[in-house]
C-alpha cells in the first residue's frame, strides 16, 4: 500500500470530509433543460429561511472545515459566479488552503475576473459543454450566444494558464454529437473532459429533467461507442467477490453544503444531515447516529441486502441519491441503476463472444 | 537561509502525516510522519540547520545522515514547487 492509501485509509477512519461541493447559489444565469437545481428547493431541508449563507456565515463554516481536515473544495451552484462576493469567498478558502474547484458555465468571466482567476489558482475551472455547435449547446442552456461566450471564455483562461475541464451531460438533444464535442475538447487542449449519462431529478423531486435522458436503444449505443473511451472488459467474478465492491464515500470522506445552509452526505443524496446557519459543521458530522451511522456502515455492496441476490452487482454503479429520489429509500434498488448494469453486461457478453 | 512554505500551496496534516498539493500541476505529495513535521518547520524563522537539529533531537540517527536526509528533502520540496528560500 503507497504511503497516499494509506492516508486516505485514515481519512476515512477519521471521519475526516477531504472533498466538499459548496454550493453557493442556486441561481442561474442559463436555463439548462435538464437543470436539477434552478427553481427548485430541496424536499427535505433543515434552512427556516429563503436566504443564502452570507460571506460572513461561509467564512465561519470554511474554518470549521479546516479544522475537520478538509482539503478539497469545489464551488458550485446554480452558477456560482452570479454571487457578487464570488472572489471574497473564493479568496477567503484560498488563504486557507484549500484547493479550489469550480463548476461554472463560463458567462460571467471576462478578462478582469479571468485575472483574478489567474490570481486565486484553481486546480480546475470546469465548464459544462453541450454541443459542438452553438445551435446544440445554446439549445440545451436555452441562453442564446452561450456556446460564443464560452468558447471566448477557455481562450481567456488558457492564456493565463488556468487549468480547464469540460463537463458534458450526454443527453438526446446531444447525443448525434458527441463525438464531435469530445473533439471539441481535444482541439481546444482540456485537460479532462468527463462525459456522464444519468440525469439527476430536481431537487425538489420532480422528475421532469429525465425526458432528456437517453432511452435505451440510444444508451446501449453510447456505452457500445468509444466516446469517452471504448467499454473495458470487466472480469467475470463470483457473486461473493463481486459483493465485496465498494460503495461511495458519500456522508465519509465527502459532503455537500448547499447554498441554504444544509449539509448533506453529498450533491445527489440530498437528505440533510442539519444545517450550518444553527448548527457547527462539527457537530452535524460527528453526529454518529440514525441515517448518517447507518450510511457510513454500508460499505459494500453485501451491506445492502436488496443487492445480495442480484446477479448485477459486478456492473452495478448504484447512486444513493437517485435512489433516494426514485423510491424514498437510498437503500433501494432503482430502476436506471438495474437497466445501466443490464446492459453494461449486455455489452460485456457480447465483447467476450466478439473475442471467441 | 530560511526557507518558507509558499502561502498559496493547499494542505493538510492528517494524523500526524500530511497531504500537499501544488494548484499548478494538481499534484499530490503525502507526506510520512517525519517529512510532515519538517514541512511545518518550514516557516520562513529556521534555516535547514536549525530544522536538522529539531529532527536529530527526536531521532536516533547520526547527526549528519539526519542533515543529508533533510537537505534532500527539502530539495525535493523546492523541485516540486511548494517552498521558496528568502
Amino acid at each position: 500500500m503507497t504511503l497516499l492509501d494509506s492516508i486516505y485509509l485514515k481519512t476515512e477512519a477519521l471521519r475526516i470530509p477531504l472533498y466538499v461541493q459548496l454550493e453557493l447559489t442556486q441561481r442561474c444565469n442559463e436555463n439548462c433543460i435538464h437543470c436539477y437545481i434552478k427553481g427548485a428547493r430541496d424536499k427535505l431541508s433543515f434552512s427556516r429561511d429563503d436566504k443564502e449563507l452570507t460571506l460572513v456565515q461561509i467564512a465561519r463554516l470554511l474554518d470549521e472545515l479546516v479544522e475537520e481536515g478538509a482539503l478539497n473544495l469545489t464551488f458550485t451552484g446554480g452558477e456560482a459566479m452570479l454571487r457578487e462576493d464570488f472572489f471574497d469567498i473564493a479568496n477567503a478558502a484560498k488563504k486557507r488552503n484549500f484547493t479550489i474547484t469550480i463548476f461554472s458555465n463560463g458567462q460571467l468571466i471576462d478578462i478582469d475576473a479571468a485575472n483574478r482567476l489567474r490570481e486565486l489558482m484553481p486546480v480546475c475551472v470546469y465548464f459544462s459543454v453541450y454541443g459542438w455547435d452553438a445551435n446544440t449547446h445554446d439549445g440545451v442552456t436555452r441562453s442564446p450566444g452561450s456556446f460564443r461566450r464560452l468558447l471566448n471564455v477557455v481562450q481567456l483562461l488558457k492564456i493565463r494558464g488556468i487549468k480547464i475541464g469540460f463537463k458534458t451531460m450526454v443527453l438526446k438533444h446531444n447525443f448525434h454529437q458527441i463525438r464531435k464535442i469530445f473533439k471539441l475538447g481535444k482541439e481546444l487542449g482540456i485537460e479532462t473532459h468527463e462525459f456522464a449519462e444519468e440525469i439527476t431529478a430536481k431537487i425538489d423531486g420532480s422528475c421532469q429533467p429525465k425526458f432528456c435522458q437517453l432511452d435505451d436503444y440510444l444508451m446501449y449505443e453510447y456505452y457500445k461507442g468509444d466516446i469517452p473511451s471504448t467499454w473495458e472488459y470487466i472480469e467475470d467474478s463470483s457473486q461473493e467477490e463481486a459483493l465485496k465492491k465498494q460503495l461511495c464515500g458519500a456522508g465519509v470522506f465527502g459532503v455537500c453544503v448547499s447554498s441554504y445552509g444544509d449539509v448533506f452526505p453529498c450533491v445527489e443524496l440530498r437528505i440533510p444531515l442539519g444545517n450550518v446557519k444553527y448548527q457547527s459543521f462539527k457537530y452535524i458530522w460527528h453526529k454518529e447516529e440514525g441515517y448518517l451511522a447507518e450510511l457510513r456502515s454500508v460499505k459494500e455492496y453485501k451491506d445492502l441486502v436488496i443487492c445480495r441476490s442480484c446477479k448485477l452487482v459486478n456492473f452495478c454503479r448504484r447512486c444513493p441519491g437517485r435512489a433516494f429520489y426514485d423510491s424514498g429509500d437510498w437503500r433501494d434498488c432503482y430502476a436506471n441503476a438495474y437497466q445501466r448494469a443490464l446492459l453494461e453486461k449486455r455489452i460485456n457478453d457480447e465483447l467476450v463472444e466478439e473475442v471467441r | 537561509m530560511e526557507i518558507y512554505r509558499k502561502k498559496d500551496i493547499p494542505w493538510r496534516i492528517i494524523d500526524n502525516q500530511a497531504l500537499v498539493v501544488n494548484p499548478k500541476t494538481s499534484l499530490i505529495y503525502p507526506l510520512n510522519v517525519t517529512a510532515c513535521q519538517i514541512w511545518q518547520l518550514l516557516d520562513g524563522v529556521k534555516n535547514i540547520k536549525e530544522i536538522a537539529e529539531i529532527i536529530y533531537n527526536e531521532f536516533e540517527a547520526d547527526k549528519e545522515t539526519i542533515q543529508s536526509d533533510v537537505l534532500n528533502f527539502i530539495s525535493q520540496l523546492k523541485d516540486a514547487g511548494l517552498i521558496e528560500k528568502i
